[in-house]
């Protein structure tokens, strides 16, 4: 051993290097035997805090803190059985100030004045132990908050999870230790998405700034989530340390939002409705009132100068006027079934050729104006379009308005073509026209209540006429579908399935 | 008595209108749409004109925005008849006023009492006899 031989070297010259060393090395020595000290070096006398002199006189154990006197006098007794004993280990001692301090210790044995003896060289290491234990605190302190968090944390490098909290793992659906040493591609629920969000971040994070955003999620499961994430480097000046990621769930919040958007669009749809009823009702009732008071008060007033054909013109414009307002709180006592899911269906075999044929030409009467250019009705009644079950009620009404809008929105005549087939169970109505038109964007509102196409001009109408159609189709199982053109006419096709039960004798 | 132009699209009340005018003895000129009104309205030299708002072709609003600029025209006494309740709305769409508007249904006073009104006014503005 190179200590020891330089230790019983005893020529002059070395004894001088030697004691030179010893004198200013900055670990505390001191040679022992039993429990008597031999020799103590000005740092030992420093660390102790008892001068060299001092030293000597003092029992060794009793500068041990008293909860580690029991570990010194068990090596002791090892030592003295000549059990190995450990060359290096850490003891608290009491200063001549009457302060612990924590000592880390080595020792080597040695011949002292012929008679064996222990070399013991410490320092202190009071300030590290304590900035240890500090840190060891802080430490799980920090733990203990990241683990309770309820936003989910993660520490990534290079996108891969170096550590994550619980809720962390909770929120995608691992363990941690499944996540920690995986990339984080895993909960996106696409390569593009997890690409583009770190792309997205990085941008911000070179910068040194804070990047959040609102991200979709997905779950080990499959459930898709939303969430609000910010992240940041650990370290602003040193990008290697990783990026610190907190995750935050919003499904509940977006969802919310989304129904409450949802809701407020609704409400908004419902007063758009309202006022068109008011301002619907407030045209279309007034005029054949107006029909009726003028007629009454002429049959009032003036009964006696007129002859009796025109006294009898007048009762009937008022019974016909009558007829117009109950016709229009049909359709409105209808639609508010419908909307409430009164209406009622109840289907029964219907000769459907002699029922187009009178509908349709009862129609094209009532619609004509002698001073207007009125479209010519061309029918085409395939011959598969025989008998079907249907609702009586619901099919005239479905035929009598598409037909009369036909009519009404073909000022400038042309040809309005029914076709029907009857194939499959499956009745199919056609109804076009070469008529003004129905502007594209009018289209996704055609067939809402009270709703009129902004090309409707001076044409009277309640806005209520496609709307019962779709929901008497609708009752019937139906669709109702429209192509139209401006300026070029329009086209509704209604499909109808026919009870597929039709009884034996027709 | 004088002579009236009834603009209105609805058959029914614009005879209604018609008859009730002769019956208190005016001298009554009708047309069916807008368009057909404004000619009678230049060469039928009315006194009155009442007029419907809502007519295809041409409607009321157009008329009057047409007869305002003309200096003859604009000096005969012009009442609506309209089944809108919204009177902002159309008086927005209007470069100058009507002189009155009659809500419908309107009965027979309301109409006589606007008319005779507009008529009186007309004679004090400009004295014009009865027997024009």
């Amino acid at each position: 051993m190179p200590r020891k031989s330089h230790v019983t070297d005893n020529s002059p010259q070395s004894e001088e290097v030697y004691r030179d060393i010893v004198d200013h090395v900055l670990e505390g020595i001191i040679v022992i035997r039993g429990n008597q000290v031999l020799y103590a070096n000005p740092m030992a006398s420093e660390i102790t805090g008892h001068a060299r002199s001092a030293i000597e006189k003092i029992a060794l154990i009793d500068l041990i803190h008293p909860e580690d006197q029991g570990m010194i006098r068990d090596f002791q007794q090892r030592r003295r059985e000549g059990n190995p004993i450990p060359s290096r280990y850490d003891v608290r001692i009491i200063n001549a100030h009457h302060e612990m301090r924590w000592l880390t210790l080595g020792q080597q044995y040695l011949e002292w004045n012929g008679l064996p003896a222990t070399l013991c060289f410490f320092s202190d290491i009071t300030d590290n132990k304590r900035l240890q234990e500090e840190l060891k605190h802080s430490l799980m302190e920090r733990e203990a908050i990241l683990q309770t968090a309820q936003v989910g944390i993660s520490l990534t490098a290079n996108r891969i999870h170096q550590w994550v909290n619980r809720a962390f793992a909770d929120m995608v659906g691992y363990e941690p230790h499944e996540l920690i040493g995986h990339n984080s591609r895993r909960h996106y629920p696409s390569e593009e998405s997890w690409q583009q969000l770190g792309e997205l971040a990085d941008e911000a994070i070179k910068r040194n700034e804070t990047f959040t955003t609102e991200w979709p999620s997905i779950h080990r499961n499959g459930k898709l989530s939303w969430v609000r994430m910010s992240a940041a480097r650990v370290s602003a000046d040193d990008p290697s340390k990783g990026i610190i990621w907190s995750v935050l769930d919003i499904t509940n919040h977006v969802q919310a939002e989304v129904e409450m958007r949802e809701a407020l669009a609704k409400q908004q749809q419902l007063n758009q409705m309202k006022s068109r009823f008011v301002s619907m009702t407030s045209h279309e009732f007034r005029t054949p009132l107006a029909t009726i008071l003028s007629s009454a008060e002429l049959l009032r007033h003036y009964r006696d100068r007129m002859p009796e054909q025109e006294q009898e013109g007048l009762f009937v414009s008022i019974e016909s006027a009558v007829k117009r307002m109950g016709l229009m709180l049909d359709n409105i006592i209808t639609l508010g079934r419908a909307d409430s899911d009164r209406l009622e269906f109840k289907p029964t075999l219907i000769d459907l050729r002699f029922f187009f044929e009178s509908l349709a030409n009862e129609t094209a009467a009532a619609i004509s104006t002698p001073d207007l250019l009125s479209p010519e009705l061309v029918m085409n009644l395939d011959t598969s379009v025989t008998s079907a079950w249907l609702d009586e009620n619901l099919l005239r009404q479905i035929v009598n308005n598409l037909l009369t809008n036909a009519f009404k929105y073909s000022p400038n005549g042309g040809k309005v073509r029914f076709d029907a087939t009857l194939e499959n169970h499956v009745l199919k109505l056609k109804i076009s026209d070469q008529g003004i038109g129905i502007p594209a964007e009018e289209m996704p509102n055609l067939f809402e209540s009270f709703h009129r196409a902004s090309n409707v001009g001076n044409i009277p109408g309640s806005g209520l006429g496609l709307s019962i159609v779709k929901k008497s189709a609708e009752m019937h199982g139906g669709t109702v579908e429209v192509s139209s053109q401006v300026g070029r006419g329009t086209c509704f096709t209604v499909k109808l399935p026919t009870r597929a039960l039709e009884p034996l004798n027709g | 008595m004088a002579r009236i132009l009834v603009i209105e699209d609805d058959p029914t009340i614009r005879a209604n209108l018609a008859r009730v005018l002769r019956f208190e003895n005016h001298e009554v000129i009708v047309a069916e749409d807008g368009h057909v009104g404004l000619q009678a309205a230049r060469t039928e030299c009315p006194q009155l004109i009442l007029c419907d708002i809502m007519m295809p072709r041409m409607d009321g609003i157009s008329v009057l925005n047409a007869l305002r600029p003309d200096s003859q025209l604009s000096v005969i006494p012009f009442v609506f008849l309209t089944a809108r309740a919204d009177r902002a709305e159309v008086e927005a769409k209007l470069t100058f006023p009507a002189d009155d508007y009659l809500i419908k249904p309107f009965n027979l006073q309301e109409l006589l009492a606007v008319v005779n009104r507009q008529l009186e006014n007309q004679r004090k503005l400009y004295g014009l006899s009865d027997s024009r």
